[in-house]
């Protein structure tokens, strides 16, 4: 699957996300991905870390809401940003 | 292997079981100078023996490990493999008995059977692929049962629902035939009362007439022995024809009354036009008893009656046939239904749901009860394509491949998307990528910041008028600040908080949720953190 930085998601509950960035942490891919509204013309103020996850030849996305599991892998993403 | 290579080979494998057996006899026969050595030689032969064993066991059993399309193939595999494993574990038991039968010693530490631990969850697959196989023919035949008696009772019920209407419209004849006689017979009666009234009063004079023949015929039979004359006889012998007549009449009215007070009452249900047909019936035999012992011989005016009541009595009585039909189809219908239920409740053990999803004969998750067995199974047993790969062997083993895309199953259920499952993925169009990306990094530090807070700045000292320098501030915690801080003139960086939006949905869940719950997406926050939206951290 294309996920890849600079392309939208659209989930099962009709949401489309765009991905700002991705990385792979102790083998597993996270996205850091926004809410764009539904003219698909900017961002929300509504972004999160994602594990991206796949099951039966389907993703998924688990958002990672943890303080500590956000402490480990922040700093990865901001290395990657910069 | 060259055909010399095998001929080899196999003079090799015959001189090792020879020297097996050579030293084996002669340990037996106690000929020997040096048991020791003797001993030793045998333990070494016996090794090699079962190395020897070992080898070609190990050469054919790498080819019992392979794919199977279905079910069937892979009892078949899995009975070979299973009986493969147990017969090398019983030459090696065999061997250590002989040896031990033959020096007293055990022989210890030969080379683990290969596999051997895993027998048990071997046999136990297989246990469960024949208990599926056998069960899903005795659901699918208990099902085509269920059918049929279902078809049968459907007839069954059409068939009585003709009997029913015959039995109405013979109802009807039979009172109409009925009335038309009684009327020949002066009783015209209104309603039941009425009926029951005549009868009770018919009664007693019946008694009294059967009672006067009696007397007359006591009577004619004593003068008759005591002895009177031939015009005495003829002249008692018609008194005697004078009670019977007038008994006749009496009791031939009792008996109509007695039908009339059944025929007048209409049925329409199976059970009381049964008991009206049985006690008319019974009637009917008592008037015929009446009239042949009073050697009644005039024509019998309720003859036709008897043909109508013959034809309503067999039909009746096929009614009853196909009622008792109708309770016995149902019967088996729920028990067929009870034995049906337990075998389809033994075959949702779990092992087996995996069995089936691991061979897609179900749709991953709770599909099996989707089903209700309304799956061909064996159509769907054999239409299976290669989804399944059992094996540890490492040089052959492969992940089952659940991506197959010439699976020849369509989905059983048509399947919504999760929240969280990604359902496409696009380019985007009119989003402005390097401001929004300018955008996200700069909350994306200032949240790292805060989470992996660097030393707290030292804050600008100020110098109140008339009071002294005060000592800086002490370093404050991020996590109290947080809900503590407000921005006032100071230098200090940190946003100010308590504009921050609220975002919702990102008080989630633990992290380690399995990707496909969707609850996760949405769910709680364990350590109740924010990530916060970008408003709040825009200068």
């Amino acid at each position: 699957m294309d996920l890849i930085v600079n392309k939208v998601l659209t989930l099962g509950n009709g949401e489309n996300y765009l991905i700002v960035g991705k990385i792979n942490f102790e083998l597993e891919d996270y996205l850091y991905i926004a809410q764009i509204n539904e003219t698909r013309t900017d961002i929300l103020d509504n972004y999160k870390i994602v594990k991206v996850t796949k099951d039966n030849d389907k993703y998924y996305l688990d958002e990672i809401v943890g303080e500590e599991k956000l402490k480990k892998i922040l700093p990865v993403f901001i290395e990657s940003l910069s | 292997m060259e055909r010399g290579d095998i001929m080899q080979e196999e003079t090799s494998k015959k001189i090792k079981e020879n020297k097996y057996k050579i030293l084996r006899m002669s340990l037996i026969l106690g000929n020997v100078n040096n048991d020791e050595e003797a001993l030793a030689n045998f333990e070494t032969s016996a090794r090699e023996i079962d190395a020897m064993n070992g080898e070609e066991f190990l050469d054919t059993i790498n080819n019992k490990y392979y794919k199977t399309k279905n079910l069937e193939e892979e009892q078949k595999r899995l009975k070979d493999l299973v009986g493969f494993i147990e017969g090398r574990i019983a030459q090696r038991n065999a061997l250590e008995e002989d040896f031990y039968n033959v020096t007293g010693h055990r022989i210890t530490d030969l080379e683990e059977i290969k596999d051997e631990s895993k027998l048990p969850e071997y046999k136990n697959r297989l246990a469960c692929i024949d208990k599926y196989l056998k069960n899903t023919q005795i659901v699918d035949e208990t099902s085509k049962n269920i059918k049929k008696y279902q078809n049968e009772l459907d007839k069954s019920y059409e068939e009585k629902e003709n009997y029913e209407e015959d039995n109405i419209r013979l109802e009807k004849e039979l009172s109409d035939l009925f009335k038309k006689i009684v009327a020949d017979n002066t009783i015209v009666l209104r309603n039941v009362e009425e009926i029951d009234k005549e009868i009770a009063d018919t009664n007693p004079s019946v008694m009294d007439s059967k009672k006067t023949l009696e007397i007359f015929q006591k009577t004619f039979r004593a003068l008759k022995k005591a002895g009177i004359s031939s015009r005495e006889e003829r002249e008692y012998l018609s008194y005697i024809d004078n009670a019977k007549e007038d008994y006749y009449n009496k009791i031939e009215r009792y008996f109509l009354l007695s039908i009339y007070r059944l025929v007048f009452v209409i049925c329409n249900e199976f059970e009381t036009i049964y008991n009206k047909r049985n006690k008319i019936r019974e009637i009917l035999d008592d008037r015929i008893n009446t009239r042949t012992e009073l050697n009644i011989r005039e024509e019998d005016k309720l003859s036709k009656l008897y043909s109508l009541l013959d034809i309503q009595y067999e039909k009746i009585l096929k009614e009853k046939e196909i009622n008792d039909n109708i309770e016995n189809l149902k019967e088996k219908i729920a028990d067929s239904t009870v034995e049906l239920d337990r075998y389809k409740e033994e075959l949702d053990q779990k092992e087996i749901t995996d069995l089936l999803e691991e061979y897609s004969i179900i749709k991953k998750k709770n599909a099996y009860q989707d089903l209700d067995f309304n799956l061909d199974y064996n159509t769907s047993i054999n239409n299976i394509e290669d989804t399944y790969n059992y094996q540890d062997d490492e040089s052959n083993y492969e992940e089952p491949d659940y991506t197959n895309k010439d699976l020849n199953l369509k989905p059983m259920v048509e399947e919504q998307p999760k929240d969280n499952q990604i359902i496409k993925i696009s380019d985007p169009t009119s989003i402005d990528i390097l401001k929004v990306t300018e955008k996200t990094k700069n909350v994306m530090i200032k949240v790292g910041e805060m989470l992996n807070p660097k030393p707290t700045p030292i804050l600008k000292e100020i110098k109140p008028i008339n009071k002294p320098i005060e000592e800086p501030k002490p370093v404050v915690d991020h996590q109290e600040e947080l809900s503590s801080y407000s921005m006032s003139d100071d230098d200090l960086s940190l946003p100010d908080f308590t504009d921050l939006p609220t975002v919702s949905s990102l008080t989630g869940s633990n992290t380690n949720e399995v990707g496909n719950n969707q609850n996760s997406f949405w769910g709680n926050n364990d350590d109740d953190f924010e990530f916060p939206s970008i408003n709040g951290w825009e200068e």
